[in-house]
């Protein structure tokens, strides 16, 4: 391994950590539906936009793993939502989103974020079988949270799409 | 890329593999040691951040605050206004009832509608009854507790008009209380007192007597309080002697009266 793909490697694994320290200690102090935001995923594509399609799996499993030691859902509940939301979104733009336009990223986002809470609360669900916790879930919940993140990700999709055309076109 | 999801998916499996049997734990404890300042840190700041917003979205709209303030002061300095006048009428017409309690007159109580006249700058009250309750001019206008205020010169329907005692054509045969043979007549000077006049020299008059209506006028019972002598006047070469009165009310703050009725 050269110094360069080490470094390379290194950066992408400070810059995880950065993104799930503040996943972790400061969104869930954002004002209103803010809170709900799943930077992880928003990253997850923004890797695929700047087709990195392998790193997009590496960062899934990563964040996952770090998000599921740091909060209290049954290990490995994050860790399966998160790569199933970038595999899923890596098979939508090989076969729906093929042209990689703005619009597409968008519904790739909306769809993996609605996706990602769906898992979420359903392997939540099932774990929560064991613990006799069950029947507390809020689904309305969790249907309401995947609608508002699906918007909010999708957002923050569109606004870092321009900045990524902005940073191509300028300096690469 | 296939390759790579396949690999992927097996090594995720793996992890969780490992971490339900408890090969990992230590790993576990050592990310979440390095992590534990940063996220504190950050942890700090993000309650700042939740504190901030909190206090901004539960401040209160201060200007809407005031104004809902204004508004209610407002209409409780009306209602206190109105309290006011309530508890004065209420308080006229206990020590009226108080004073006919004492007497066999006959009576109607009436409320002050409207005060002065300045196109002839005439010092009257307007009251809020008239030939259809009895009234008729020469009659007595009495506040509080027997207190003669004026008399009645003109009356209409509905309506009756009354000089107050300031003015300069109410005048009313009147005398000292207690002791009635110092006899006089008190009339309104220049719509701003009364004077006591008319009263022999050799009649003792003295500051502080109360004058009283004397009843030798048809209509106005004796007794009624007209004031207490303020100043008297002597000239020793004058035939009468004379007296600034002193009102037992304040003129223009009287809203409930009674007509002493014949």
């Amino acid at each position: 391994m050269s110094y360069r793909v080490f470094f390379q490697w290194f950066g992408l694994f400070l810059a995880l950590v950065a993104v799930f320290v503040l996943q972790y200690s400061l969104v869930p102090f954002l004002p209103g539906s803010l809170r709900l935001l799943q930077l992880p995923i928003v990253v997850v594509v923004v890797l695929y936009l700047l087709q990195l399609p392998t790193l997009a799996l590496y960062a899934a499993v990563g964040f996952g793993i770090l998000l599921d030691i740091a909060f209290p859902q049954p290990f490995g509940v994050h860790l399966v939502s998160l790569l199933a939301c970038a595999i899923v979104a890596f098979v939508l733009l090989q076969t729906v989103f093929t042209n990689r336009s703005l619009y597409s990223f968008m519904a790739i986002t909306a769809i993996v974020s609605v996706l990602f809470m769906a898992l979420f609360a359903l392997l939540s669900w099932l774990a929560s079988l064991f613990t006799g916790d069950a029947l507390l879930y809020n689904w309305a919940f969790y249907a309401r949270a995947g609608g508002i993140t699906a918007i909010w990700h999708a957002v923050g999709i569109a606004a870092l799409y321009y900045l990524v055309l902005f940073w191509h076109t300028r300096f690469v | 890329m296939r390759k790579n999801i396949i690999v992927t998916i097996a090594a995720a499996a793996l992890i969780i593999g490992a971490h339900y049997a408890g090969v990992t734990g230590f790993l576990e404890q050592w990310v979440t040691r390095v992590l534990a300042p940063v996220e504190r840190g950050l942890f700090g700041a993000g309650e700042q951040l939740d504190q901030a917003y909190e206090s901004r979205v539960n401040e209160p709209d201060y200007r809407a605050l005031a104004e809902r303030f204004r508004e209610e002061n407002e209409r409780l300095l009306a209602d206190n206004v109105k309290l006011q006048l309530l508890k004065e009428e209420n308080r006229t017409l206990r020590q009226q009832l108080n004073f006919y309690s004492k007497h066999e007159y006959n009576k109607k109580f009436v409320n002050v509608i409207g005060r002065g006249d300045p196109l002839s700058n005439r010092q009257i009250i307007t009251i809020d009854a008239g030939k259809e309750d009895g009234l008729q001019p020469g009659l007595p206008l009495v506040a509080d507790d027997g207190v003669f205020v004026g008399k009645v010169f003109a009356v209409e329907a509905g309506i009756a008009h009354a000089y107050v005692l300031t003015d300069e054509r109410c005048q009313v045969a009147a005398g000292i209380s207690g002791r009635m043979e110092t006899e006089g007549l008190v009339v309104g000077e220049n719509g701003l007192a009364s004077r006591f006049t008319l009263v022999p020299q050799d009649q003792p008059l003295e500051e502080g007597e109360v004058v009283v209506t004397s009843g030798l006028e048809p209509g106005v019972p004796a007794g009624l309080i007209i004031g207490t002598v303020q100043e008297v006047a002597r000239e020793s070469n004058d035939v009468f002697q004379s007296a600034v009165i002193s009102p037992s009310v304040r003129l223009s703050d009287v809203n409930v009266l009674s007509v002493v009725l014949p």
